[in-house]
């Protein structure tokens, strides 16, 4: 137990402490009123944080990919780069949806391009499928964190993303498991930011940053890995599961009330999602 | 006419010495060839070696008087891993180690051969693992050479040698398994 925990921290704190310090100077800017920098620099905070947790984990930062995970960084940084465009303000919603789809299906061709097993057709279908997929999960979850100004968003994030490091762990990958708890590092010190600060809304921008890496982890554990389809799907969608929040009827309620809700929906499509892992591989021997 | 004649010999016997020191090419034999590796199991205080073999092996070496004519081309099926404990054994092929579903396969071949001494050998060629390619330098001994049981033109040849996993891009888990893998190569091929 005392090697996970010095591993989960080893792991888990220099992402969060960067995360952390991206937020507050997003914070800074805010304050002087520059939303528009300060909603960039969240996208910017968690790939970062994300960056410093990969190197440790993977001991390496290529700038040139060898291998599907070697993409996830990149790909975090290509999303903080569109958040910079996300910021801008009067964008029609058309242009957002098509940047988003069209980032989501590079970025699932990047990962499954090194392929060998899967056909071209094969590979063409994955990536329009899961990047339209990914396009939407986006889009909901920026529209979520546009209304949920509580704290809630980054638990459960954080939820789904702990969930994912074990059904990927279940799934017989450390490192990608690992990637996944970098993940929930990150947004561990976005919840602690809330906490102190109460400006969640800024973290609008981080959104398309979470969302790659979600599908980049679930992608590799997919494809590379033995991490049942259905299990991911359940995964993606757990944290969209916050709106439930926003029915009329729901709306009225006191707000632990509703926030429990969301938890508890988060929750459970995450544990529907890590059940299937277990039923179709099995939990670990471990030990060995 | 005599002089046809002995030309007629001069290229008969030509012909045969020809034949008798031709390179012999070997077909790498599936069943008598084995390739086995040890790496410190760190996650255990390194109080233990986790040994494993891959079971599917092809290929083929060129065998010949001139050291300088030989050469060997190895493709191990990284999906072949075996250490005996299924889980341990997804896991190393996972993206974490060998990432067997983007890298399928490990070669190894020749560039160039030099005898050391009676039956041993250096060779250095090009090692792929794990999308890799880096060269190395093996010495290689010859185990034995001769007519099998059936009547076939068999020889044997074994290496012991130790790689750095994070030379391939496998730097990944160095708290669980040692950067350092021993491997063991030997191979008996069967003469086409």
């Amino acid at each position: 137990m005392t090697f996970f925990l010095q591993s989960a921290l080893a792991l888990g704190l220099p992402p969060a402490v960067v995360t952390f310090i991206g937020l507050v100077l997003a914070w800074g800017a805010a304050k002087r009123e520059r939303r528009f920098v300060s909603r960039c620099l969240t996208g910017f905070a968690a790939a970062f944080g994300y960056a410093v947790g990969h190197r440790i984990a993977t001991g390496a930062l290529p700038f040139m990919p060898s291998s599907a995970e070697h993409w996830l960084p990149l790909l975090a940084l290509m999303a903080a780069l569109l958040g910079i465009l996300e910021s801008l303000p009067n964008i029609p919603r058309f242009w957002r949806w098509l940047w988003r789809l069209l980032f989501g299906i590079v970025a699932v061709t990047v990962l499954l391009l090194p392929l060998p097993s899967l056909s071209p057709t094969g590979k063409a279908i994955g990536s329009v499928g899961l990047g339209v997929l990914m396009a939407a999960v986006w889009t909901g979850l920026n529209g979520l964190a546009g209304r949920v100004t509580d704290a809630s968003l980054p638990i459960a994030l954080a939820i789904t993303a702990v969930t994912n490091s074990v059904a990927l762990l279940i799934a017989h990958t450390a490192t990608i498991s690992q990637l996944s708890g970098v993940l929930a590092a990150t947004m561990g010190a976005a919840f602690v930011f809330v906490l102190w600060q109460r400006r969640w809304s800024l973290l609008g921008g981080a959104m398309g940053v979470v969302t790659v890496l979600l599908f980049g982890a679930g992608i590799n554990g997919i494809f590379y890995a033995d991490l049942p389809i259905p299990s991911a799907l359940f995964l993606w969608l757990a944290p969209l599961t916050g709106w439930l929040r926003l029915y009329r009827s729901v709306q009225s309620w006191h707000p632990i009330a509703s926030i429990a809700l969301q938890l508890i929906a988060t929750t459970l499509f995450a544990a529907i999602g890590l059940g299937i892992a277990i039923r179709q591989i099995g939990l670990p021997t471990g030990g060995y | 006419m005599r002089r046809r004649i002995l030309w007629g010999v001069w290229v008969s016997l030509w012909a045969l010495a020809s034949l008798c020191f031709a390179a012999d090419t070997y077909e790498v034999d599936p069943a008598h060839s084995f390739v086995i590796f040890r790496c410190r199991n760190v996650a255990q205080a390194g109080a233990v070696f986790i040994y494993g073999r891959f079971t599917d092996i092809k290929g083929n070496f060129v065998v010949d008087k001139d050291p300088a004519k030989c050469s060997v081309s190895i493709t191990i099926n990284a999906d072949s891993l075996d250490t005996g404990v299924p889980d341990r054994d997804n896991h190393l092929k996972s993206p974490d180690f060998l990432n067997v579903k983007q890298f399928p396969s490990i070669t190894f071949t020749s560039r160039k051969v030099q005898a050391l001494g009676k039956d041993r050998y250096r060779i250095t060629g090009d090692l792929t693992l794990h999308g890799v390619t880096r060269t190395i330098t093996v010495t290689v001994t010859k185990l034995g050479e001769g007519k099998n049981f059936k009547g076939m033109q068999v020889i044997g040849f074994e290496t012991t040698f130790t790689i750095r996993r994070s030379d391939f891009g496998m730097k990944g888990l160095m708290n669980i398994a040692d950067d350092r893998v021993e491997l063991t190569i030997a191979i008996m091929g069967i003469r086409k």
